[in-house]
Formats: structure tokens, sequence, C-alpha cells
């Protein structure tokens, strides 16, 4: 089965009924699944309920939430599709009450008829956002707590870890120079001369072990 | 040409980006802040399509979901109960390499390539590897077809590898049953739940006969029953396992295995009754579509010393019980 083609009624309504007849948590379930996802998002039966109500940037992302949760709530529930109905016809149905109840969400959060979302939490950044240096970002009073954390070390516990054979080479000083220097792994491999997945290893297992640690400062 | 690969779509709206939010505004650095937002989403998106499959992923316990550890790693990983971490890895628009970073490639089950538009709207997830390697061209991914197959084989391998050992202490015996013994946990239906009708009896065409309670065993047939706890978390789920045996000729005893609600008149949606073979091999299995009255295994038998086990399996409870004959 392609997942590039567009699906008509009956295949689709075929491709639920054989997502339904495999047996739960199967591989032929999931894939199932996989393939009736995909040819929902592609059938070009989409509803887009309420499409003038909303200027076009708010309403994509309305819709996109929308169709997410739809999507999931599909897939979960796909024992109950009942096959005398048309699968799309199902899906828009979910499509358009899930639209009303993130429209009330959303609404309650104040964005709708803003032309940009001012609250962080509603906000949609895009790759060009991501890569232009932006002013939001400043050292908080959590980083900079941190920061004095790795290299005050309260209870000298950064200190006492360090690498097997190598006493110089502790957590702390991984730490320090990983954070506050900002070095790559790759050059601090190099600096310590000690291979990566060792330098990984140890650290990557203290850092969990240590987290109650750091917890209880920051 | 082969046929395309099978990727995944998620739209992402809201939901996916204030959550990403939250990770990158705990970064000072541009690169480590988009960084952290990328790997949110990827995450995200990972969790969306392993939900979607009927998975039940926790990312709170994820490395990823811990500000602490995005300070010093660059990681985008998914616990996965009872399988591992899968780490979720963001793929640029114009990229044509998976790259996995050095403090990732330790401790991951699977590797996902997650490739975003530049809006960020959308995330498809193009394909998965095992490999951890430094840099993966996106034309060597597996398809996303085989990945269920994956996940089950490493699930069975896993379960294999956890499966007691059977020692005596850990089996039930069946050939005592026969001889009058108990064995603990173990119990007549109307000591275990006195009074207690069970309901319908599902017939071979899956239509539901009236109401009546499960065979009784004949006179030289034994039947016993211990409870299931499957997990408060949902309600009550406990259920019933019913063991009904009969001794055949030539020294072989047949056996029935039954799983029964208690309290629901329908077993949970999902629920798994397996039959595996000492070594971990699925023998038979059957499951509960939500409306089942019970579920029944193929009667099977065996001769005095073969051993076997059975698991009861809902979500991610796994229970397990060791017989020999």
């Amino acid at each position: 089965m392609v997942n590039q083609d567009f699906m008509g009624d009956e295949q689709l309504r075929q491709l639920a009924l054989n997502v339904q007849n495999a047996p739960p948590q199967s591989a032929e379930r999931q894939r199932n699944l996989n393939y009736l996802v995909n040819n929902i998002l592609h059938s070009g039966k989409l509803g887009h309920p309420h499409t003038g109500k909303y200027p076009q940037g708010i309403y994509q992302d309305l819709y996109n939430e929308a169709l997410q949760k739809t999507l999931l709530k599909i897939c979960t529930k796909i024992d109950q599709y009942n096959p005398v109905h048309p699968v799309m016809a199902w899906v828009n149905f979910v499509l358009s009450k899930t639209f009303i109840d993130v429209e009330k969400d959303v609404q309650r959060r104040g964005i709708t008829y803003l032309p940009q979302a001012l609250k962080n939490d509603m906000t949609i950044l895009s790759l060009d956002d991501l890569n232009s240096p932006v002013s939001d970002l400043h050292p908080s009073t959590e980083v900079e707590k941190l920061r004095q954390f790795l290299k005050e070390d309260p209870e000298g516990r950064l200190q006492e870890e360090h690498l097997q054979n190598h006493t110089d080479i502790t957590f702390q000083k991984i730490a320090l120079a990983k954070y506050v220097d900002d070095l790559t792994w790759d050059s601090l491999s190099e600096q310590f001369k000690i291979p990566l997945p060792t330098l990984h290893s140890f650290f990557n297992r203290r850092l969990q072990k240590l987290m109650p640690y750091f917890h209880k400062y920051l | 040409m082969s046929t395309p690969s099978l990727t995944f779509t998620v739209p992402l709206s809201w939901e996916a980006h204030s959550l990403a939010q939250h990770y990158r505004t705990q970064q000072t650095t541009v690169p480590k802040a988009k960084q952290a937002y990328l790997n949110s989403l990827a995450v995200y998106a990972g969790d969306f399509y392993l939900r979607c499959l009927g998975y039940f992923p926790d990312p709170s316990a994820s490395d990823s979901r811990n500000s602490i550890n995005l300070h010093f790693l660059d990681v985008a990983d998914l616990v996965v109960p009872s399988l591992g971490k899968l780490e979720c890895r963001p793929v640029l628009p114009e990229m044509d390499v998976l790259e996995i970073p050095s403090e990732v490639r330790d401790d991951r089950i699977a590797y996902l390539a997650i490739q975003f538009t530049q809006s960020l709207k959308q995330a498809e997830i193009l394909g998965f590897t095992s490999k951890s390697l430094a840099q993966i061209p996106l034309s060597s991914l597996r398809s996303l077809e085989s990945f269920p197959d994956y996940l089950s084989a490493l699930r069975q391998s896993i379960a294999a590898d956890q499966l007691t050992p059977f020692h005596p202490a850990s089996m039930v015996e069946l050939s005592q049953w026969l001889e009058g013994v108990a064995s603990a946990g173990w119990q007549a239906l109307d000591t275990l739940l006195p009074g207690h009708s069970l309901v319908a009896v599902r017939s071979q065409a899956g239509q539901q006969e009236s109401p009546c309670n499960p065979p009784q065993p004949f006179s030289n047939q034994v039947q016993k029953a211990k409870l299931i706890d499957l997990g408060l978390q949902l309600g009550d789920r406990t259920i019933m396992l019913v063991l009904t045996l009969a001794p055949s000729s030539n020294q072989t005893v047949s056996a029935l295995v039954q799983a029964y609600p208690v309290h629901d008149p329908h077993l949970p949606a999902q629920l798994q009754l397996k039959m595996l073979a000492e070594s971990g091999e699925v023998l038979q299995e059957v499951w509960s579509r939500g409306q089942d009255n019970f579920i029944q295994l193929k009667q099977f038998s065996g001769q005095r010393g073969d051993r076997f086990r059975l698991q009861i399996v809902l979500d991610e409870i796994c229970i397990t019980e060791n017989f020999v004959f």
C-alpha cells in the first residue's frame, strides 16, 4: 500500500477495518494506523470548520491544534468506528467538535482577536525566529544560579566525582567547561585526552546521580 | 524503485510550541535556545506518533524534559516504558543527513528523524535508525513501515530476558491440582468469589448467548481461579484467571484458560491473554475488544513436566504466571 495514493471511501473504510481487525498493540495494527492517518491527511476530504471566522494566521493554528487532537482521537478510539459511515464522515464529525473545544480554550486564554500572540504560551516561533538574535533571551536568575552553583559547589559533591584514574578530571571541571565556557564535547574530549564515549558515560550518569543535589540548590 | 518510505506527519500548534518555548527560555545563547526549542518540538512529535500507535510514552521521565540536562547535553530522548529511550532528532528543511550528537549515542533503542517545515508548524517523521553514528544520510533511514515490528521484536527480547527462571518457588504445579493439593492464590471459583456469578458465555460465532456461569467442570476436571490485579490507575481492574484441567488418556492433561472481569460486566478493551513456551516464544494469544464478557485461549495439552507461561497484558502491566504440568 503506497501512502501517497489518494484513497476512495471504500478503500479508506477497508483500511479502518484492517486496523480494527488486527490485534491491539500488534505491529500490524500500528502499521495500519500509520497508513490510516496518512490517508486521512491526504484524502482531500478534511473539513475546514468556520473558515471565514478568523484571520488566516490564527485560523491555521486553531486548525492545526484541532487536527492534531482529532488524529489522536481517531487512532485511540478506532474500535469505536462504525463501518456503516464513511471514515471521513466520522473524522470530520470529530474534527468539528474538537475545533469548537480548541476555540473555547483559546478564547479563554484571550488571544483570538490579536494579530500577534503576546503571551509566551501562545507564541509559535518559526526557524527564522529561532535564527535571529532575540532580546527575550536573557540570563534569568535560574541560569545565574546554576553558574554560581557549579562554581561554588556548596557540598563539594561536584568535585568528589571524578573519572577513574584521573582524580584531576572532576565532574565540576567538566560541567564548568561545558556550561560556563561553552566548549563542545569534542573539544573537551581533546582537551582532557579522554575518548568521547568514556567522557559521556561518566558525565551523563553522574549528572543523573547528582540531580537531587542540583535540585536542592536551584 | 521500491515503494516510497512510510512517514508520519504531525501538525504543530500551541501546545507543542508553548512547551518548546518553556525549554528555550532557560537557555542563554541563541544556538542553545534554538536547539532546545527544536528538540522539544521533536520529542513532542515523537510522543504524539507513539501515542497514535497505542504506546504510552513517558515524557516526564525523559532527560530531555529536565532543563538542567539541556544546559549540558543536546538531548531529545523520549522514555517508552518497558522499552527504553527513543531519541527524537530534529532535521532542518534543507538537510539530507540525520545528525546524532555524541551525548546521545549510547543507551537508545532507536533514533527517529523528524523534519520540520520552515514555519515549524508541521513535523514529518521521516524514518528511523538503530545505528548510533554521528551522521546518517536520510536516504539510509529505515521506513516507519518496519518500526512497529522493530519495537515489537525489542519488546519480546526484553520480556524474554526479564522472565523469571523456572524455579520451583515461582511455578504452579498443575499435577498437584489433580491430586487435590492447592496452590497459593489459586482457589475454586466459589471460594474465591462466593455467590458471584460470571456473566454470559460467548459462543463460537461471537454472538452473546443468554447469561450463565462458566461451564461447570466435569467430575474428573479440576478448575481453579486466581484474581489478578492490573493496577489501580484506571479504577478497578481486577480480572479473574480461570484454569480448567482435564486428564485425558496417555498421561496428557488438557487445559482451558479463560479470563473474566470481576466487578465490571466487560473486560477492559485491549486486554491480552498470552501463552508462552518456556523460552518466551508466544504460542498463542487472544485479546478483548471492550465488549467481551470473557476471553479464552484455545485448549492445549501437555504431559507431566511440560512447562508454559501465561501472561496477562494491559497497557504496560504484564503479569506472568509460570506453570508445569
